[in-house]
């Protein structure tokens, strides 16, 4: 067995954009534009990005609930993406998805036992009605929920206990890898943190690995072992969570972590905030050479011509910049 | 600063549907001082936007009601004051930055003539000032090619440039008063570090006061100069940002402060304050925090701490465990 749990090989996905009567196709949208990476068993990778950098479509496209454009997923040295129906069905027990929304992600039509229990029966864990619905109550319990909720209906909750129910229902069927995807990003504060006290724990009595996406930075530092910084399609920067935080390498690294406000106020002091001139530029036409080349403080004539190289400038952390590379 | 520019005293604004009464603002003052900002924290459904939105009466009524208490803005209240002139004061002396920069556009207008209206309606400029008034705005926003943009509609436009519209709408009349309700939530941090640091150089130069709601305590932090924490309707603590960081007194604020991970947090566990955001419509009897507060007394339950002021009077404190403590007034 390998150390790798999750093996990423140059993974790409673009959208078509159809245009005109006859719906060709006028461009793409490269949401996910060459990305390689691994992530070990049992560790949480973070992945961070502004809006619309393809963060969302990185996770969807690892569990293959959108087809790839191209490149590999391997899954313990098996390619996800070359399995059949079958061998597929078998696998989505072993990888799960916690939305954003835990309002549009339940239906609202089926019962709690039954949101948390219907996976357990489509994949044959449990045998009968009768034993889903004890073993989906347990999992609630160990969610954090009452046993007597379990004959409730989505909308009778708040949207912290509406998330506890997304996360029984990604436990429910004993998964290895879970993709959480901004699964804190639309609760309040006070109820955050207990949602993320319960994915750490799920993730120490489960022995899970996670892929957490998050605009949150403060989020990602505290849960991850590791960092993936998006931007347009590619990372452009991976390490370790101390590298990442306390020695950025990317510019836009840098820019993305002085920008978090903070309520420290000895931190404040001696932080200068580095504002970025400008938007983030469109993933139909991204930035030749660089994509950060737009909004650059350091930019300079090679970054606009030529792509940087990703490379591995300490041990474990890889960036991608002429800067770095020690080109200029 | 010093003088008060706005003082709120004992609001209550209900709302009334299908036989429950939601008290969303509960007895609630607080004051503005001239060039000051005041930041309001608190989560959803605490009674911070309903609060401010009572300050120009946008509440909806019915099925809103301004139960009682008093707004006294400039030497006028503004709840007793006529239609006409809150009209006149909305978009003139107090103005909004909304959190939605989508919805809070007309989507069949453009930029240039969003906003032309304001300056035409308030204060009288011919069509052709207005449109020039409006690029000189959209430049001190600091958009790019003001010039292009005024012919622009709003879905031209990302979220951030879309909120510096709105910031440039909302200073187009020099109001006195600036009410920014979560402006930056739904912008990535980059774009949100810009339009902070927009709105505090725009403070500055022009002179305003600023409300400040947001849920995120990091960016009041950064922003403001005094903070109030809202719970259930009711202010729970109320002092400077830096007594509020180091010193926070009310177990609610103790909790908000501890439970969000920030760029500093260490260890494996997060300190997060147990049980929900309560229902505005099914309260429970005595302090409204008492069923998730780990301090919580045998009076807790049962009667409502009332306000006090410690520390001569730089501390505004609702909490039973400060009760034996002296009370100091202004």
């Amino acid at each position: 067995m390998s150390e790798y749990l999750i093996t990423v090989n140059n993974l790409k996905k673009y959208f078509p954009i159809k245009k005109g009567l006859l719906n060709r196709t006028a461009g793409h949208v490269k949401a996910v534009d060459g990305i390689s990476f691994n992530i070990k068993r049992g560790q949480i990778l973070g992945i961070v990005g502004e809006s619309g950098c393809g963060k969302s479509t990185l996770g969807r496209t690892i569990l293959r609930l959108l087809p790839p454009t191209g490149g590999e997923v391997f899954y313990e040295g098996k390619n996800v993406f070359s399995m059949n129906k079958r061998e597929m069905n078998k696998m989505r027990t072993k990888m799960q998805i916690i939305f954003q929304d835990p309002y549009s992600s339940l239906n609202p039509r089926l019962p709690v036992y039954e949101i948390v229990g219907e996976a357990m029966l489509q994949h044959g864990i449990v045998k009968n009605k009768k034993e889903m619905k004890e073993k989906a109550i347990e999992v609630i319990i160990k969610c954090g929920l009452l046993p007597e909720q379990a004959d409730r209906y989505p909308h009778q909750f708040s949207g912290g206990q509406r998330q506890r129910i997304c996360i029984a229902r990604a436990i429910a069927v004993n998964p290895d890898f879970i993709v959480c995807d901004e699964a804190v990003s639309a609760l309040d504060v006070s109820i955050q943190s207990q949602i993320i006290n319960l994915l750490k724990d799920a993730q120490e009595d489960f022995g899970l690995t996670y892929m957490f996406i998050s605009h949150d930075l403060s989020v990602v530092r505290f849960i991850s072992d590791e960092v993936a910084v998006m931007y347009l399609g590619q990372i452009i920067e991976k390490g370790g969570k101390k590298q990442i935080f306390s020695n950025p390498l990317h510019p836009y690294t840098e820019a993305l972590l002085s920008a978090v406000p903070s309520i420290d106020t000895s931190l404040k002091q001696n932080k200068k905030r580095i504002i970025l001139d400008g938007d983030i530029p469109s993933l139909v036409n991204p930035p030749k050479g660089c994509r950060f080349s737009t909004r650059c403080p350091y930019v300079k004539d090679i970054c606009r011509e030529e792509t940087p190289e990703y490379r591995e400038i300490n041990t474990g952390h890889f960036t991608m910049c002429h800067k770095v590379n020690g080109v200029f | 600063m010093g003088k008060k520019l706005l003082e709120v005293k004992n609001l209550k604004t209900y709302f009334y549907s299908d036989g429950v009464i939601i008290k969303s603002v509960d007895d609630v003052s607080f004051y503005v001082n001239e060039g000051e900002t005041l930041g309001i924290v608190g989560e959803s459904g605490c009674g911070k936007s309903v609060a401010c939105m009572s300050l120009v009466r946008l509440v909806e009524t019915p099925p809103g009601k301004y139960e009682c208490g008093e707004i006294i803005f400039k030497g006028e209240d503004l709840l007793k004051v006529s239609d006409a002139r809150i009209r006149q004061i909305r978009g003139n002396d107090i103005s909004f930055i909304f959190q939605e920069p989508m919805t809070s556009l007309n989507p069949v207008f453009k930029i240039g003539r969003q906003i032309s209206e304001v300056l035409i309606l308030h204060r009288g400029m011919s069509k052709e000032e207005a449109n020039k008034e409006s690029i000189r705005m959209l430049e001190l926003v600091k958009i790019p090619n003001p010039e292009r943009v005024v012919n622009d509609y709003p879905f031209a436009l990302s979220g951030g440039m879309r909120q510096r519209v709105m910031i440039a709408m909302a200073l187009a009349c020099k109001p006195s008063l600036l009410i920014a309700d979560e402006p930056t939530t739904n912008l990535d941090v980059t774009i949100q570090a810009q339009v902070l640091d927009l709105m505090n150089e725009l403070k500055e130069k022009i002179n305003t006061s600023i409300i400040f709601i947001t849920h995120d305590l990091d960016v009041i932090a950064e922003m403001s100069d005094r903070v109030m924490v809202m719970y259930a309707g009711k202010v729970v603590e109320e002092a400077s940002i830096n007594e509020i960081l180091k010193n926070p007194k009310h177990p609610y604020t103790v909790g908000l402060i501890n439970s969000k991970p920030d760029m500093a947090t260490e260890g494996t566990r997060l300190n997060a304050i147990p049980g929900n955001v309560p229902d505005l419509s099914n309260l429970p009897p005595g302090c409204p925090f008492h069923p998730r507060c780990d301090k919580a007394m045998d009076i807790c339950k049962k009667i409502i701490p009332e306000e006090k002021l410690l520390y001569e009077g730089r501390h505004r404190i609702s909490c039973w465990l400060y009760a034996d403590e002296e009370e100091v007034h202004e």
